[in-house]
């Protein structure tokens, strides 16, 4: 190793090297058995492991050359060649082996299997500790399996395995090692003798169980070491044979242990282990682990009752672990359905989210939301102060993060101090169209964590004599964790995302819709203009010339009658230009700027002919406002217009206040008219109501609802008070903020 | 652009391009009612106007189809509406020259501008009201009247 890999090393505290150490093809086994690798299509030997002289008059190297079949009993090659002629790669086929070489005659349980260029056999001593017979065999995993059986839930099923395992095996210890997303890897479930320090809980980083044993691992097969201090045997190759490339010994259950590995378990105290590997749904889920302190053969019948208890342990670990990613799945699909039926109802995304809040909390289990879109942040919750929620989206916007992004450490994204996101340090952020320039943001407050390390994962790692040592001790090493939230799991991320994806759909849907609609309002508003006015225009006319031409014909009575036309005819060409009006003014944002409401008001009763017996009273101040003065005026025309022509007598007075509130300004315009009955005070504020008989009032019907259009863009509130007989009263307020000159969502 | 011109009096002809049979009504009762003898010759869409501008087609004979000194333009036609002929006339280097009055049924601002856009001398909302579109008459033929105009027309 280089200095600079050293130096490199010591400031990560990262065994990183193990991740390149290739420990499929270190070329050794574990003395406990022999190898040999042999030419695939003359079955002759080309490689065997240095022990195999204790099977041979010679040394292992006589053997090369030698075709096996001298080597073995006619059944056993028999067996062997019928055997491999359907084996495929990574299946290794258990077989009896009879070894018959030159007086040399011994029995061994064999395992044969092809690897690129070799078939490799490999020959276990039957002396493997205490035997098991068929029947005690079939009990046991009867019973392991039953007990499995018998949990509910996982970290139960986890327990009686551990247990299970331990009873069979009667190792000190048995540990169920769970992978977190990092590969660092936690104990969840421990059996041990008293005697020992326990396990349970703590963690242990990833360098631990490194890249390439991982690999191993989640082919699936367990790793059995008899002896981790035993001097590991080399593997011999015939210089004169044709392949020289290196053995995979990735499925060889023999497989040699490597120094740093040997050294680690030393360090623990393990003499001999025996882990196998849990595989879900094709990822490697976790180790059953047992550990012995002194070396420990296992036969090959209580390693085959092992490995069917865990082949049991994994499925229904796979079934239970479906089930609850189902369940959790169907919540979270229901919890949508929520969200998005309130963002289909509502008028806007914001609002829809709004309406949602608790659902919208729930989906990904946040404590904080917030919606960034053209309009700002809209917050909800626990979320970041405004600064850091500015310089996050900021952060998204230009470093192209993935649609759904998520974080637990703010402060250590951004660069701010921890204290500043205590209350959401964690960030799972959906972007809701290609960019984040329109996003959600959930948010997690801090979580203080204490990790209880198996040793300290920083020990510095001794390089000398360019071998990398594991540190010396697995005694408990406490770490406060600070600054984090609890992590989001694949299940809340699966649901951000799919949840991202029905929004923009829902979104862009609306959009489409939006347009089409105003299309066709376009297209009402341009017939409104032409093609009903001019008959209208029309009917007008000709009434008028039917009077002009033919008044001696028609007499007084039929001259009235013409004249009832004509007024008819102007009063729907004023409704038309009212539905025009009203129709015109979501067309365009308000041009918002601040405007006396005084000048506004006087503008308008000098434009405006109420009665001359009409009296108008301004008493008080009437204040600046942020608005649009032409909707502010006609605001003001509309309501002054109404309060003329519905006193329902010549004479009368109308009063124009304004009240200072909190945040905000009420004005009033109120007359002493004849009132309006409570069950009209609603209605009148619809398009194209008008509550008196037509006949007796010029009226439009669209005045009312063009303020209270008016009003409800610049975010205000209209409404309407009234004593029958005593008159009635207009309210209607005004935000003193211009910057909540939209609807307030929060 | 012609340095000679003419003074407008009651000999110089107008065209309407209007399609609706009491709008034309009105127009010639209007300028009854204003006392305005100028001949009105009506067309009823915008491919008839420009034949009728350039002597083609029903329109041969100048002296039957004489060139007019202000068109009153409706903008909503069956054929070739108003907008389509304004185009038309921009493109035509002699047309172009003759003002152009429309006179809408509508106040939609793109109508407006559009038609500014294309080079329309003023734009008028018909009112509903009869005494009304009288009086609006009365004074785009007025005014029209002191102004002076090239002599192509």
């Amino acid at each position: 190793m280089s200095m600079e890999e050293g130096r490199r090393l010591e400031g990560e505290m990262d065994l990183s090297p193990c991740d390149r150490e290739p420990v499929r093809y270190l070329e050794t086994i574990q003395p406990q058995g022999y190898l040999l690798a042999l030419e695939p299509k003359t079955y002759r030997v080309v490689r065997a492991s240095a022990n195999c002289e204790s099977l041979l008059p010679g040394p292992a190297t006589s053997l090369f050359g030698r075709p096996i079949a001298e080597c073995v009993g006619a059944g056993t090659f028999a067996h062997l060649t019928e055997q491999l002629a359907e084996s495929s790669p990574g299946l290794v086929v258990p077989l009896p082996v009879a070894w018959c070489v030159e007086g040399h005659e011994e029995q061994f349980d064999g395992h044969a299997q092809s690897v690129e260029g070799a078939i490799l056999l490999e020959l276990e001593k039957l002396d493997g500790g205490p035997e098991l017979s068929a029947n005690q065999m079939r009990d046991l995993v009867g019973q392991g399996v039953a007990r499995l059986g018998a949990t509910k839930g996982i970290d139960e099923l986890l327990q009686a395995a551990v247990a299970e395992i331990r009873k069979l095996t009667g190792f000190d210890r048995a540990m169920l090692y769970r992978f977190d997303a990092d590969w660092s890897g936690t104990v969840v479930a421990e059996e041990a003798a008293e005697s020992l320090e326990p396990y349970l809980d703590l963690r242990f980083p990833a360098s631990d169980i490194p890249q390439p044993a991982r690999e191993l691992f989640a082919l699936g097969r367990p790793r059995v070491i008899v002896d981790s201090q035993a001097e590991q045997v080399p593997i011999l190759a015939d210089a004169s044979a044709e392949s020289h490339q290196p053995l995979d010994l990735a499925h060889v259950r023999l497989r040699g242990l490597s120094p740093i590995h040997a050294e680690y378990l030393r360090n623990m105290g393990v003499g001999a282990s025996s882990s196998f590997p849990l595989v879900v749904e094709g990822e490697l889920w976790g180790l059953l682990s047992c550990h012995h302190g002194t070396p420990r053969r296992l036969s090959m019948n209580h390693q085959f009752a092992c490995e069917m208890i865990i082949e049991n342990l994994v499925s229904k670990l796979t079934a239970r672990h479906a089930f609850a990613m189902l369940e959790m799945q169907r919540q979270s699909a229901s919890t949508a359905q929520q969200i998005l039926a309130s963002i289909a109802e509502a008028k806007s995304l914001s609002e829809g989210l709004t309406l949602a809040r608790p659902a919208l909390f729930k989906l990904v289990e946040a404590d904080g939301v917030a919606y960034y879109s053209h309009d700002g942040f809209q917050t909800m919750g626990r979320t970041p102060p405004r600064e850091i929620l500015t310089l996050l989206v900021q952060w998204l916007r230009v470093t192209s993060k993935p649609l759904v992004f998520e974080s637990r450490c703010l402060s250590e994204l951004l660069g701010v101090h921890p204290n500043d996101v205590r209350d959401a340090c964690g960030v799972l952020a959906v972007a809701l169209g290609s960019s984040f320039d329109n996003c959600l943001l959930w948010f997690r407050p801090e979580v203080v964590e204490t990790v209880r390390w198996g040793g300290d994962p920083s020990e510095k790692l001794v390089s000398e004599a360019g071998r990398l040592h594991p540190r010396e001790s697995f005694a408990e090493w406490t770490e406060t964790v600070r600054g984090h939230s609890a992590a989001w799991s694949k299940v809340h991320l699966d649901a951000a995302s799919e949840f991202r994806g029905n929004v923009v759909d829902i979104v862009a849907s609306q959009t489409a819709e939006m347009a089409r609609l105003f299309g066709e309002l376009k297209d009402i508003n341009y017939m409104i203009s032409h093609d009903l006015k001019a008959p209208l225009r029309a009917i007008s006319s000709l009434a008028t010339w039917l009077l002009e031409d033919h008044a001696d014909a028609l007499e007084e009575s039929g001259k009235e009658l013409v004249e009832l036309i004509i007024k008819r005819a102007l009063r729907m060409a004023g409704m038309l230009e009212g539905m025009l009006r009203y129709a015109r003014l979501g067309r365009s944002a308000p041009n918002i700027e601040a405007v006396d409401t005084r000048e506004v008001v006087d503008f308008v009763l000098e434009t405006l002919a109420l009665g001359p017996d009409i009296q108008v009273s301004l008493p008080g101040q009437l204040p600046e406002v942020p608005y649009d003065r032409t909707q502010l005026e006609q605001v003001f025309q509309n309501l002054l217009e109404n309060a003329g022509k519905h006193l329902g007598k010549p004479e009368g007075s109308v009063r124009i206040r304004c009240i200072d509130r909190q945040g905000h300004w009420e004005f009033i315009v109120e007359d002493n008219g004849v009132g309006i009955e409570e069950r009209h005070l609603t209605r009148i504020f619809l398009p194209l109501q008008t509550i008196k008989p037509r006949d007796r009032v010029e009226s439009t019907g669209i005045g009312l609802s063009l303020v209270a259009r008016i009003v409800d863009m610049h975010g205000g509130r209209v409404w309407a008070t009234s004593d029958v007989g005593q008159g009635s009263q207009f309210h209607f307020t005004v935000s003193k903020d211009p910057a909540n000159q939209s609807v307030d969502l929060t | 652009m012609s340095t000679r011109s003419i003074t407008v009096d009651s000999r110089v002809p107008i065209l309407l391009v209007e399609d609706d049979d009491v709008d034309v009504a009105s127009v010639r009762r209007a300028f009854r009612k204003n006392d305005f003898k100028n001949p009105i010759f009506v067309v009823h869409d915008g491919s008839e106007a420009l034949d009728y501008l350039r002597n083609a087609g029903d329109y041969v004979d100048p002296s039957s189809y004489p060139a007019p000194g202000l068109i009153l333009l409706d903008l909503r036609m069956p054929g070739m509406n108003g907008l389509e002929f304004l185009q038309a006339v921009k493109r035509d280097e002699e047309l172009r020259m003759c003002p152009v009055v429309v006179l809408s049924t509508s106040r939609e601002e793109s109508d407006v501008s559009e038609s500014y856009r294309l080079g329309v001398a003023g734009y008028i909302t018909k009112p509903v009201d009869f005494g009304e579109f009288v009086e609006a008459m009365g004074r785009v033929v007025s005014y029209w009247k002191v102004c002076e105009l090239p002599i192509a027309f």
